[in-house]
């Protein structure tokens, strides 16, 4: 049996605490010059009230697995394989990869269970509408409230994420507010209804640091209070160091290294991981070094190398074998596990062919 | 919101001056006059003090200023346009009900055009490189290749042969110098459908493209994937966000398609036999009729500049990103 499946297979109390479970999920592209393997055979897996980071380079489908999560993949791009579990509130568990992406029924989980900020605060919320008018909107459509119910829960909302005057604020326009306001007011509309999980897909990326450090503190003690579960996606590394709980390294679509935050930072096995940690600029470095940087860019998605995705870049490369054999996944210990041919054991090496997820 | 308005409508004063004398200097480029024009067409010749008595009374002799003044002032203190060398009537008897009817026809043809190239854009743009799409397209390139007034006279075989319609016209023969009543509006209105759909075509193919145009542009916008990922359905989230997004261009657009539909029309008219504005400037032009052809472009350019005000101030109500400074 795959290690994967022992792992799924896990005792009855620790299922009920896992909220999502994302297993060999598969979201491809089909454009003209062909498909566009965008998403293909990720695992993930987040316990209630834990943060899960995922990281990885620009265009290694970070975004696009938490898209597929809310089903809002957008076009021409389909879930074509895999599932995504997803633990309800009233306890059910349901496979949203199953879901029709226009129904009522992901309509309900998208705002009301799960809820997504994202990268631009400048350009996710409308430019013609008040800021209390969309966050009513979400407040409107999952509870049974009333308007002035959801107007008044709306400026709570405000008042909690740290926009000042927030009763005044519902009627002004997002063009009004700064990056940073912006920001918090998308995250107010995120958690008006009490989401079990929050997607934040690089939310601070496009916010000056200072603004970064606030909204990331802001998440923390929204979810320290709600005891939410927050998949927090980026490529800053020193975010994942201050946040996660649990990490998942993506590359080209693939889970190439996850563990807990502890064993990514202090004993990565993927030469891809260690790689994106020495990368860190570190300012107490006294030497004059050039900073580290990965050679090459990642491959073009029509071009993806065989085997390892990531062989051409690697140190590590072994001949004749990174560039044929796709590696499987190989637990290291506990959560942590790693998709390298450096680590896989002799006897499952040579035919792993069967084994490709 | 008041402030803005009133100092739109301050702006307005100098702008229609401007207007007034490029209206009245344009009618006057023309080598000759009415009288030179009416001599060359002249059958039998008509003798000097003919010619002089006439240019006495409609005052070609006096410097163009002292004309401009006399022409403005009149319109200004009385309404009183001038009048029609080629009528010889004054020309505010000659182009009110005209002017009407141009409204009317135009205000239909511009509730035709958006009725029609609105829901057909946002299909469009929503089935993006479907087969629907491909559809629109081509029937829209052919909707804004056709001459409007081929497609007029094309129609107008049609609706005489198949449906036995008297064409051409606005009214039935019985109605034509009829008063004002209920009978003679109903008979307008079973006649107007033809001339709005000839000239509303290519305004409706070159809106499709444009609501198409703007539409695609807001899909993609990140605000719309953010109001999915709030739980809206698919319809509701297409009508409040990016649609609302996508009108408003075509808002801006009103100032545009009034003067194109009141002077821009005239061949169509003249096919159509329309009593509207567009047949009797191109008459007027063509005799340099001047206090006619000056009144009709100061009128055109006056519905053009209100229409840019309308637009403006219906812009500026719908979209809060415009600043009223």
């Amino acid at each position: 049996m795959q290690p994967t499946h022992t792992r799924l297979e896990a005792t009855g109390a620790e299922d009920a605490e896992r909220l999502l479970e994302v297993r060999k999920l598969k979201t491809h592209f089909f454009a003209d010059e062909g498909v566009v393997r965008a998403v293909d055979g990720v695992n993930l897996s987040l316990k209630r009230g834990q943060t899960l980071c995922v990281v990885g380079e620009s265009g290694c489908g970070k975004s696009v697995t938490a898209r597929s999560i809310l089903r809002i993949v957008p076009n021409p791009g389909a879930i074509v394989g895999g599932e995504i579990l997803f633990q309800q509130r009233n306890g059910d568990t349901i496979d949203l990869a199953e879901m029709n992406p226009r129904g009522r029924e992901i309509r309900r989980i998208r705002g009301g269970e799960i809820s997504m900020i994202f990268q631009e605060p400048m350009s996710s919320l409308s430019p013609v509408h008040t800021i209390g008018s969309q966050i009513m909107e979400a407040i409107l459509l999952h509870l049974p409230v009333t308007r002035q119910e959801a107007r008044k829960r709306a400026a709570y909302m405000l008042d909690l994420v740290g926009i000042p005057r927030a009763s005044e604020q519902l009627d002004a326009y997002s063009f009004e507010l700064s990056g940073g306001m912006r920001q918090r007011a998308m995250i107010a509309i995120a958690l008006a209804c009490e989401p079990q999980l929050l997607i934040a897909d690089e939310p601070t990326t496009a916010l000056d640091v200072t603004t970064q450090a606030n909204i990331l503190d802001l998440i923390r003690d929204l979810q320290q209070d709600s005891g939410m579960s927050v998949l927090f996606i980026t490529h800053d590394l020193g975010v994942v160091a201050e946040i996660a709980d649990e990490v998942v390294v993506m590359y080209l679509g693939r889970d190439v290294e996850s563990g807990d935050v502890d064993s990514i930072f202090h004993d990565a096995k993927h030469p891809y991981t260690r790689a994106l940690l020495q990368s860190i600029p570190r300012y107490d470095s006294r030497d004059n070094r050039r900073l580290y940087s990965i050679k090459g860019a990642v491959p073009h998605p029509f071009d993806r190398p065989n085997g390892c995705p990531f062989h051409p870049r690697c140190d590590d490369f072994i001949a004749e074998q990174c560039n044929r054999i796709d590696p499987p996944r190989q637990v290291i210990s506990g959560k942590h596990s790693v998709r390298c041919l450096l680590y896989s054991t002799a006897e499952e090496a040579p035919n792993n062919k069967d084994m490709l997820p | 919101m008041i402030w803005y308005i009133a100092r739109r409508i301050v702006y307005l004063i100098p702008t229609l001056l401007v207007v007034s004398v490029i209206a009245f200097l344009v009618i006057q480029l023309p080598p000759g006059d009415f009288l030179a024009s009416l001599i060359s067409k002249a059958e039998e010749t008509i003798d000097q003090a003919q010619v002089d008595a006439l240019r006495e009374r409609y005052g070609l002799d006096e410097p163009i200023y002292v004309q401009y003044w006399k022409w403005i002032s009149g319109i200004i203190a009385r309404g009183d346009f001038g009048d029609s060398f080629e009528w010889n009537r004054p020309v505010s008897d000659l182009i009110w009900e005209r002017l009407g009817l141009t409204m009317v026809i135009s205000l239909f043809t511009l509730a035709f055009i958006w009725v029609v190239a609105i829901p057909i854009g946002i299909y469009s743009a929503v089935k993006q490189y479907t087969i629907g799409d491909y559809l629109v397209t081509v029937v829209g390139f052919i909707g804004l290749a056709i001459p409007n007034f081929l497609l007029a006279l094309v129609l107008m075989y049609i609706a005489f042969r198949y449906f036995g319609q008297s064409v051409g016209g606005l009214f039935s023969p019985e109605f034509i110098d009829a008063p004002w009543t209920l009978e003679r509006m109903l008979d307008m209105l079973s006649h107007i459908w033809l001339p709005v759909i000839i000239l509303g075509t290519s305004g409706t193919a070159a809106l499709i493209r444009v609501m198409r145009a703007n539409l695609l542009d807001e899909l993609s916008k990140l605000y719309v994937d953010a109001a999915r990922a709030r739980g809206l359905s698919e319809l509701r989230l297409l009508f409040k966000y990016p649609v609302r997004v996508a009108l408003n261009p075509l808002v801006s657009a009103v100032a545009w398609v009034f003067p194109a539909l009141v002077s821009g029309s005239a061949i169509t008219s003249i096919v159509l036999n329309l009593q509207t504005t567009g047949p009797l400037l191109y008459r007027s032009l063509q005799a340099q009729d001047m206090y006619l052809a000056g009144s009709l472009i100061l009128l055109v350019s006056v519905l053009t500049i209100i229409g840019t005000l309308v637009s403006d101030i219906l812009l500026a109500w719908i979209d809060p990103r415009i600043q009223l400074q």
